[in-house]
């Protein structure tokens, strides 16, 4: 189920009047549970025993690490149970194909003949997102940071919530967990935040994203066609359109989980206003980087230590960070490009005096940062090195293609830039909550409107969800 | 004092009513306003075949509305030759659509009597819809459906399940999707701008696309032997696959005739929703002042009795083929692809004989 289909609605409301309608906190959170199960299945019922397993594994890893004293060894091979089952289940369903088809292509490129031979493994739908939920709990409860929970339906809940169960945000044991000790009332749902946030964020993906897709797709099927215009417009519409599909679908996550009444932490925070890649990643898919930052790069040395120890924990990280989003050499280049941007912007900070730094404009800054980031974006997106050199060649005047666009697409994301720094101000948001009650109704029906009618014919299917 | 909770429940619940009301109302004003700020999307079959007529010169002053009966099986060069022959030279276009229904005719011959801005259409053919396909069932959510799905054609279609005895007025529910998305302009402004997308003038690029479908003289003609030789791939096999099933081997085709013969005689009742449409379809284009023909087209398919409803005035003329017996030579099995379509020969002969019965009808 699509959050942007028509059938998530009425998914959406029965989950809803249901559950505020059970009386007691526990049945509340089985119905969720079943629900969030009945969500999961409506892909691929099979793949439910993979869910079960990551949340049995660390269920019962979290009560023998919050059983054993915190300077027992047997706690860290416990942990390692851990890591290992969800590792193993992560690497076989995501990686294992393309760490067999990379093996045969090396041994082919050595001179070795090996048989080609393929492994047709279904990516399990949101993967990646729960074991990095499971592992949080796990990890948490071996630094003693989190406490063990005793229900299983907790444990349960938390992995399989369904709003953020298929693509985020990556929420914490112990920004979830707690939340489930308290019974939920009805009049603690902030109306009117849920609604325009799931509003705001079925725009961004079905009126943004999925009318950029067309463009986007069109582009990265020939780009050697396109001149210069066009390939900056195919440039750029790729970086709305990632933006605006995983920002609304997390928009419509929190959103969907807060008329429930759960709090799930923003995933983004208006990243294309960074004024530097370090920025920019604390506010691009927060839940990840934050996670790879507590979880990998600090436990890697993080920032201590002599630069070239710092750099490579930044590389290792962020080229592990590439691969988490995709079982190919593109995602790791993608990653690697970043850690070695992020490196970079390091040096500048260290060796730069602060009163020189400081005298760089802020939309210069913005800007420059954009452009780094989009250019990025050109081999997550193109379908070979071979596409998105062409692109790169294109986008600074060496391509041969002579295929242009129709200028006034800029004007569109022009405005959409526009959108983009009015709302990060956060004033038309806290507006509208504080206008009164007919004003916010009639904003409704007349987002509604608009939605309908510049929503694309067909739904995308979310990108991040092959992730 | 301080009110109840029961009191303050229940003012709760008005409140949000109001609200949720206010919202509609406004949901409701918004989308009239942009349908009527928004350009018209080119999305269907019918949008592409009603810009060919619009833009056709010299204009078309006979059309044929009707099914893929009528797109597969009438040639409208051998109609004119005929008519020519006869003296009274017509030209005409061919606005064949695949499964067109009755609901979906008033939309698509509204358009296109809009779409003939000089006031030369002269005469309008009518292809009768056959009554096991008054509704469809199948794509609901595609753009054609959800197009004429509004707030009238829905209450018609839920009259006209109510009054088929073979239908329960509930099977008509599933349309209540495709009615809210015509209610709130579903993809009208997404059209406008994939249309900006696309870089050029989107109205040629539209008809560019399916010139092929229009048939090679570009009057909407294109017989189903002529697609299969241009046809590749699956489509071919499709194709080839449909021939070899839908038509029947002689011993049932002979089988055929002679349940076609004894179905003549047992015609499916017309219900009043439909009388009602098919006068409306004749006013509207009495109103444009050009002639309303109906017209049978020869086939296999059970047919409403359309008779009855021309003695009752709601059919003023009508040609009926439907009859093995008057039209033993449209009959003929060497004359079909399959057994609901003509082939180019039977196209051919097809649209002879309709236009003798149209010079008849026209009279001396």
């Amino acid at each position: 189920v699509i959050f942007t289909e028509l059938r998530f609605i009425p998914f959406l409301l029965v989950v809803f009047g249901v559950h505020w309608l059970l009386p007691g906190h526990r049945s509340r959170k089985v119905w969720l549970l079943i629900c969030s199960y009945v969500f999961y299945a409506a892909w691929d019922w099979r793949f439910l025993s993979l869910i079960w397993i990551s949340t049995l594994v660390d269920y019962l890893v979290g009560l023998r690490l919050g059983a054993l004293p915190p300077d027992d060894p047997a706690r860290r091979r416990w942990l390692l149970v851990s890591l290992w089952a969800n590792l193993v289940l992560l690497g076989t369903f995501k990686y294992l194909g393309f760490f067999v088809e990379s093996a045969i292509a090396l041994l082919d490129w050595l001179g070795i003949g090996a048989d080609p031979w393929t492994l047709r493994i279904v990516l399990p739908v949101g993967i990646s997102f729960y074991t990095f939920q499971t592992l949080s709990y796990s990890i948490d409860i071996y630094r003693g940071r989190l406490e063990p929970v005793r229900s299983l339906l907790d444990v349960a809940l938390f992995v399989g919530f369904f709003p953020q169960l298929v693509a985020g945000p990556i929420v914490r044991a112990s920004d979830f967990l707690p939340q489930l000790n308290r019974a939920r009332r009805l009049d603690d749902v902030v109306w009117r935040s849920c609604i325009l946030l799931f509003l705001s964020g079925f725009a961004k993906k079905a009126c943004i994203s999925d009318n950029l897709s067309l463009i986007v797709d069109e582009f990265y099927l020939h780009p050697e066609r396109y001149d210069l215009l066009a390939t900056w417009i195919g440039i750029l519409a790729y970086s709305a359109q990632i933006y605006c599909d995983f920002s609304g679908y997390s928009d419509m996550a929190i959103a969907s989980a807060g008329i429930l009444g759960y709090t799930i932490p923003l995933n983004f925070d208006f990243p294309y206003l960074a004024t530097n890649i370090r920025e920019f990643w604390r506010r691009w898919h927060v839940s990840l980087s934050s996670w790879l930052r507590d979880y990998l790069y600090i436990p890697l040395g993080g920032g201590k230590g002599k630069p070239w120890h710092r750099n490579r924990s930044l590389m290792l990280t962020m080229l592990l960070g590439g691969l988490w989003h995709g079982a190919a050499w593109r995602f790791v280049l993608w990653g690697g490009l970043h850690g070695a941007a992020l490196a970079a912007y390091r040096e500048y900070n260290d060796r730069v005096p602060a009163r020189f730094r400081g005298r760089v404009p802020v939309v210069v800054a913005t800007v420059a940062t954009f452009g780094s980031v989009a250019l990025l974006w050109i081999p997550f997106r193109a379908t070979s090195m071979a596409d998105a050199t062409t692109v790169v060649a294109s986008a600074f005047g060496q391509g041969a293609g002579t295929t242009s666009a129709d200028w006034r697409l800029l004007v569109v994301f022009a405005g959409l830039a526009a959108a983009h720094w009015i709302a990060s101000s956060g004033k038309p948001a806290r507006a509208l909550v504080r206008a009164p009650g007919w004003v916010f109704a009639a904003w409704v029906g007349i987002a509604i409107a608009c939605i309908s009618a510049f929503s694309a014919r067909a739904v995308e299917p979310f990108i991040y969800f092959q992730f | 004092m301080q009110p109840s909770p029961h009191a303050s429940i229940a003012m709760r619940a008005v409140r949000t009513l109001i609200l949720i009301a206010s919202g509609v109302i406004f949901f409701a004003a918004s989308a009239a306003i942009l349908r009527n700020v928004l350009p018209a999307p080119l999305t269907t079959e019918a949008d592409r075949r009603r810009l060919v007529f619009e833009r056709a010169s010299p204009p078309y002053d006979t059309v044929f509305l009707g099914t893929s009966r009528t797109y597969r099986g009438l040639d409208p060069a051998a109609f004119d030759t005929r008519t020519a022959a006869a003296g009274r030279p017509t030209h005409s276009f061919n606005f064949g659509l695949f499964g067109l229904r009755l609901f979906e005719a008033r939309r698509v011959l509204k358009d296109l009597l809009a779409a003939d801005r000089e006031d030369r259409l002269r005469f309008v053919f009518l292809e009768m819809p056959p009554a096991n396909w008054a509704l469809e069932r199948e794509n609901l959510q595609s753009d054609r459906v959800i197009r004429y799905h509004d707030w009238r054609t829905f209450v018609d279609i839920l009259r006209y399940l109510n009054q088929d005895p073979q239908t329960s007025v509930w099977s008509g529910w599933p349309r209540v999707v495709p009615l809210m998305e015509n209610q709130a302009n579903r993809g009208l402004g997404a059209a406008a701008f994939q249309s900006l997308a696309a870089g050029e003038d989107g109205v040629d690029d539209f008809i560019e696309q399916g010139a092929a479908e229009l048939g090679d003289r570009g009057d909407g003609f294109q017989p189903l032997d002529q697609a299969l030789s241009r046809a590749d791939g699956d489509a071919r096999e499709r194709m080839e696959e449909r021939h070899r099933l839908l038509l029947p081997s002689p011993e049932e085709w002979e089988e055929s005739i002679e349940k076609l013969r004894k179905q003549l005689s047992a015609h499916q009742t017309v219900t009043d929703v439909a009388i009602e449409l098919l006068a409306e379809l004749s006013a509207l284009v009495d109103q444009q002042r050009a002639t309303p023909i109906f017209y049978l087209a020869p086939g296999f398919t059970p047919q409403w009795d359309v008779r009855g409803a021309h003695e009752r005035g709601s059919v003023p003329a009508l040609l009926a083929f439907d009859d093995p017996d008057r039209y033993p030579e449209l009959y003929d099995r060497s004359l079909y692809f399959d057994k609901g379509h003509l082939n180019e020969r039977g196209a051919e002969l097809f649209s002879v004989v309709l236009a003798d019965a149209f010079l008849d009808l026209q009279g001396p």
